[in-house]
């Protein structure tokens, strides 16, 4: 029985990576398939098969994505117990329709129930299917008249898809896939197969169908098909989008099935091009209308496997920078608080916090040490502590010494005296006029200390201005 | 008096040589004797004070004794002294002593108001002890 290729690989106990390089298969791709976001296409299933060492059969063209975690809802079952498990079309929650094809195709069986076919859509065994054949013959898709052909096929023969007359009845009685005289159900606009009621092809329209490498909808993508608003067959990446699939695989390995009766209606032809070839085909009609809406997206978003699953982590907040735990140590003494009374506070030690913890713990601390310091008077200029950041008094000193034009007296350093007028001054020097008149200039330096007299006045006044600042 | 201002006095006695003129005459790494001398604080290794000391023609304790007289201890008594409104003693570097209560002080000086009324301006990198008086 076909496993799904990331159960497969787990087996072989393979990363992505290294079943990348033996199959020569980009890791992305590989995700991809095993996401079930893309079918595996022939190719690349024989270049797994081979890294992975089984036999192509045994991979399944389209995985059901690895489970998820325990946050993420399972899918709901499908309504129709009745319809197979072994599709994803009616196992997961992407095709959770069951019983919407059922009530479309008349509340016949879902997909198919047909042991030849692999796949729901393949034709069904003897009973009027969904997608599969009717009056008993196995079909690939929409066999007509008992006959089978390939799809939407044509008075009893095969036919690749749908050209010709073919009747058949998937819409509940209605003419399906090949109806529209000639037409292929695929290419015909005016085909009304899947998309009948709303004048569009199945196939063709939306993004169409078989092979649209967009992998987008197969059936007509869109809505249209079959009636149903919320479509399921064209929705996200169906198998039968895949890119490459399907229809055109010579070995009726498509996601369709690959029955015996899908390889008698295609497989000894030469492979169709309906992924690019789209040279018979109208030109596409404007199917903006049938743009997905915003619920679409939404229940697509739903159904769709996570991205990167594991790689959305929170971001790690780092340890405490070492420069925190010290400041934090030092106020920590400052509060005369123990290594006890630290772990009530913090909840932990100062080694396991991490730095937006530090940062808080900072923060507290600091407003509890200030909290005990008492407060300040207002009004009263406190002096800094350090007066080596203010030299504006001996300033406005010895500006009030120069605006009275006192004499004053300089001893320096060495125990000189030297007497006159103030002239001028700077923060090293003072220039002073002697009884000679002459300008003296003495560095400050050399000065142990100065006496002049000043207006006490103005002193005063000095002084109140400094206590209104 | 700091060790900085201490050795600025030094050199301003020694004639006035640049900082740099010590630097390579000492020895002393360069741009370390003017971080001693600006810093008003006690830097400096002890083998760089020992060849500053040398240099100069003092003891090396006339050095290292001064760091506990620093320009900062030097603020906080003459704040102490206007809190408690006492007057304050300087004993100065040129032998002289002069006494009075804290007007003001900043960077540079100090203002003393004498028991007299007079006031006297004196510069603070001179003073080499101080003493508080009793209110």
């Amino acid at each position: 029985m076909a496993q799904d290729l990331w159960q497969l690989r787990r087996q072989k106990r393979m990363t992505i990576d290294e079943l990348a390089r033996t199959a020569g298969v980009h890791p992305a791709l590989i995700k991809a398939y095993e996401l079930g976001e893309r079918a595996i296409p022939e190719r690349d299933l024989e270049r797994l098969a081979g890294a992975i060492e089984v036999d192509v059969e045994e991979i399944k063209e389209l995985s059901d994505p690895p489970p998820r975690g325990p946050s993420r809802p399972a899918a709901p079952p499908a309504e129709d117990t009745e319809a197979p498990a072994r599709s994803r079309y009616d196992s997961g929650s992407r095709f959770d329709s069951g019983s919407r094809y059922g009530g479309d195709f008349g509340n016949r069986p879902g997909y198919g129930r047909s042991d030849t076919s692999r796949s729901g859509f393949g034709g069904g065994e003897g009973r009027p299917s969904g997608f599969g054949g009717s009056e008993g013959r196995p079909s690939g898709f929409g066999g007509s008249e008992g006959r089978p052909s390939g799809f939407g096929g044509s008075e009893g023969r095969p036919s690749g898809f749908g050209e010709g007359e073919g009747r058949s009845n998937y819409g509940g009685g209605r003419p399906s896939y090949g109806e529209g005289e000639g037409r292929s159900g695929y290419s015909g606009g005016r085909s009304s197969g899947f998309g009948e009621g709303e004048g569009r092809s199945g196939y063709s329209g939306g993004r169409s169908s078989y092979g649209d490498n967009e992998g987008r909808s197969s059936y007509g993508g869109g809505r249209s098909n079959y009636g149903d608003n919320r479509s399921s067959y064209g929705e996200g990446r169906s198998s039968y989008g895949g890119g490459r699939s399907s229809y055109g695989d010579s070995e009726g390995r498509s996601s369709y099935g690959g029955s015996s009766d899908y390889r008698s209606g295609y497989g000894n032809r030469p492979s169709p091009r309906y992924d690019n070839d789209r040279s018979g085909m109208q030109p596409r009609p404007n199917f903006r209308q049938d743009r997905p809406t915003d619920r679409d997206r939404m229940d697509r978003r739903q159904d769709r496997p996570l991205k990167k699953p594991g790689l959305k982590r929170r971001p790690q907040v780092a340890p405490a920078r070492p420069s925190q735990l010290e400041h934090l140590k030092i106020l920590l003494q400052q509060l005369d608080m123990s290594g006890d009374d630290l772990l009530r506070l913090a909840g932990k030690p100062l080694s396991m916090l991490n730095r937006r913890e530090a940062s808080h713990l900072l923060t507290t601390c600091q407003e509890m040490i200030a909290e005990r310091k008492p407060e300040r008077p207002k009004g009263k200029r406190q002096r800094p502590y350090l007066p080596e950041s203010v030299d504006e008094y001996e300033l406005v000193y010895l500006t009030q010494v120069q605006l009275d034009g006192n004499p004053m007296q300089v001893t320096l350093f060495d125990g000189s005296r030297l007497e006159g007028v103030l002239q001028g001054f700077s923060p090293y020097a003072l220039t002073l006029r002697t009884e000679a008149d002459k300008d003296v200039t003495v560095q400050k330096l050399a000065i142990a200390f100065y006496e002049a007299q000043v207006n006490e006045a103005a002193d005063d006044e000095t002084d109140s201005q400094d206590e209104d600042e | 008096m700091s060790a900085g201002d201490y050795m600025r006095y030094l050199r301003a006695r020694k004639g006035g040589p640049t900082p740099q003129e010590i630097e390579e005459a000492t020895g002393v790494p360069s741009g370390a004797y003017r971080q001693i001398e600006q810093r008003y604080r006690a830097i400096g290794s002890e083998e760089d004070l020992i060849r500053l000391a040398e240099y100069f023609g003092v003891g090396l304790d006339d050095l290292t004794s001064r760091i506990e007289w620093s320009r900062k201890a030097l603020s906080a008594a003459l704040v102490e002294a206007v809190e408690r409104d006492s007057a304050i003693e300087l004993h100065l570097r040129s032998g002289h002593a002069v006494s009075g209560k804290v007007q003001w002080s900043d960077l540079g000086a100090t203002l003393l108001r004498r028991q007299d009324g007079s006031t006297v301006v004196v510069q603070r990198h001179i003073v080499d002890r101080w003493q508080l008086s009793e209110a």
